[in-house]
């Protein structure tokens, strides 16, 4: 037992080496796929939810730029492989350096609206810019990644691609989580002014959770266009933003085995369920939105707890402190 | 004597209520000096205006014997110039661990490059390390070396008031700001907090501080600002003050 405890990442990282050797069904396969693109975009997430406390609700709109990017890319351009996942990391990075920007004012509710309505913004205009989004009708024939000599074609060849993706993603960000910037990061969670008091820019600090999250996103966006060689605006509705904040809240916000839980329970049931009772997939939401409430009111720091996090969603009442938060409002206006 | 902190003629306006009407402060190194007065006399603004949390409408702050750059004035540059401060009301990451807290500010002065963090080279746990080190020393110092895990919410009020100075210190100031750090504490308390405020000054920190305790102030500081509706009404060594008319008007209202 204490052996899996210290070793958890090794222990599931074993698991899923030989997990597709076990049950090497296509159909199985790809769910498991689905299920690591939401683990990248989860894990995107909880940098700016989870550790920097932002609120952010339109999060697919990165995962859709991402998408959109690689199917341009590849379609209209026929770059391969390595250039595009450049170009997607690069454009990203500065898509979410530049929602970045406007928002960084803005906390708690007021942050949450205006993601929302960014999020918005871009799946219209993925609609509406047919030129070069193909409007609603999307972009089709993606072609399959091929690495050098390897082709990735097979659910297969691509449960192992995207778990290459997934291991260095977690290992770059629990490197950052354990240095300067993750301790800034949950510094400024906590209290923003005492934050800047000890010398974290927070504006820097803020817009780095930003970046990161947002070149998660297209990370797995750029990978699901291209194991689903179609993109179209529907796949990065609210719904999707909504999902993944879900994934990230009932995992544990802050908490890298926790959101993978997340994301790992919230993909897969939906699929168990139509195996077992098939009427009641058509109700997924529904238990979306139950666990989610049933998660708020008796464990509401997720199922991993993170001990060092604490919810930004459970406001604090300190009416002092809040007044005091009111007067850095004021010198940030100034 | 050389001067580290020299306010001047220092005011803040909020929408037409005067907070603080050209409040004049100085400092010498090594010093330890209170700023006193009733409730609402503008003590804690001072520190915001020093620290950055606010702009000033007006004045002067010349620190280490150069004008501030008030335009620029903002509390993260403040805290790496070497201004540290406490809080009124404590503002702890009360989710982090003790050291945790610490370690939040000891990293101000070790700088770790974006490269070393994502791949964690051998430079990075060397740094990291010493971030450690530095911050374990100074909880020692402070007397909380052996609740290092703890959660920081999860400390008795008299130790989270020592651990925000704790924390203060780490980013290695020349001048700490102590927003009233006996608030809340019993007497033993007390004399433990000034005799650690006595053993910050000695290592070279010079200490400003508001406090309403008045056994305190007058045992502890070398010279005592005194305001009152934001303006200065007394300055000088306790005994001074203490005889002052306006400060005992101020305090205890009109003589009838």
């Amino acid at each position: 037992m204490k052996f899996l405890k210290k070793n958890i990442y090794l222990v599931s990282l074993l698991a899923a080496l030989i997990l597709p050797l076990i049950i090497d069904r296509p159909d199985y396969l790809s769910i498991f796929v689905i299920t690591m693109i939401y683990i990248l975009l989860a894990l995107g997430l909880n940098i700016v939810v989870g550790f920097c406390g932002l609120l952010a609700l339109g999060f697919a709109a990165f995962y859709g730029i991402g998408a959109y990017i690689t199917a341009i890319l590849t379609v209209k351009y026929g770059l391969t492989f390595f250039p595009v996942l450049i170009f997607v990391l690069i454009g990203n990075g500065l898509i979410g350096l530049l929602s970045g920007l406007p928002v960084m004012r803005l906390r708690g509710d007021y942050l949450a609206i205006v993601t929302l309505g960014l999020g918005e913004i871009t799946r219209i205009f993925f609609n509406n810019i047919e030129v070069l989004t193909n409007g609603p009708k999307g972009i089709s024939s993606i072609p399959n990644p091929s690495l050098i000599w390897i082709s990735v074609k097979t659910p297969f060849s691509f449960y192992y691609l995207l778990l290459v993706f997934v291991v260095i993603s977690i290992y770059f960000i629990k490197n950052i989580e354990n240095s300067r910037i993750g301790r800034a990061w949950v510094a400024i969670r906590e209290d923003e002014i005492a934050a800047s008091s000890v010398g974290i820019n927070i504006t820097k600090m803020k817009l780095y959770a930003f970046i990161l999250g947002s070149m998660l996103a297209g990370l797995a966006g750029f990978l699901f266009a291209q194991f689903q060689t179609f993109v179209s605006p529907d796949s990065f509705t609210f719904i999707d933003s909504a999902l993944v904040l879900c994934a990230v809240v009932l995992g544990g916000l802050g908490s890298v085995p926790g959101v993978i839980i997340g994301s790992i329970l919230l993909t897969m049931l939906p699929e168990l369920l139509r195996d077992i009772m098939p009427g009641l997939a058509d109700y997924r939401m529904l238990f979306f939105g139950l666990i989610l409430i049933i998660m708020m009111l008796f464990r509401p720091q997720g199922i991993f707890k993170n001990l060092r996090r604490k919810s930004e969603l459970l406001p604090s009442s300190e009416a002092v402190r809040n007044e005091e938060d009111e007067s850095l409002a004021e010198y940030r206006r100034s | 004597m050389a001067k580290i902190l020299e306010v001047s003629g220092l005011t803040k306006r909020f929408a037409g209520l005067v907070a603080l009407d050209k409040v004049n402060l100085d400092i010498e190194k090594g010093e330890i000096i209170s700023l006193i007065g009733p409730n609402g006399a503008g003590k804690t603004t001072v520190f915001n205006c020093l620290t950055g949390v606010y702009k000033p409408t007006g004045g002067l702050i010349n620190y280490l014997g150069k004008p501030l750059d008030l335009k620029h004035h903002v509390p993260h540059l403040v805290a790496k110039l070497g201004i540290a401060r406490t809080f009124q009301n404590i503002r702890l990451f009360s989710n982090m661990t003790v050291i945790e807290n610490v370690m939040v500010s000891s990293a101000l002065r070790e700088k770790t490059s974006f490269l070393d963090i994502i791949l964690h080279v051998k430079g990075f746990k060397i740094r990291e390390d010493s971030i450690f080190r530095k911050s374990f020393e100074l909880l020692q110092f402070i007397g909380l070396s052996d609740k290092i895990y703890h959660l920081a919410s999860n400390l008795a009020y008299g130790e989270q008031r020592k651990l925000e100075i704790a924390r203060a210190l780490a980013t290695a100031p020349v001048l700490l700001l102590l927003d009233e750090p006996a608030a809340g504490m019993n007497a033993i308390e007390t004399k433990d907090l000034i005799t650690l405020i006595r053993n910050i000054r000695d290592k070279g920190i010079t200490v400003f501080l508001i406090e309403h305790d008045m056994k305190m102030v007058m045992s502890i500081s070398d010279r005592v600002f005194v305001l009152n509706y934001g303006k200065n009404i007394a300055s000088g060594v306790p005994s001074q003050v203490q005889k002052n008319e306006l400060v005992i008007e101020a305090y205890l209202g009109e003589k009838v």
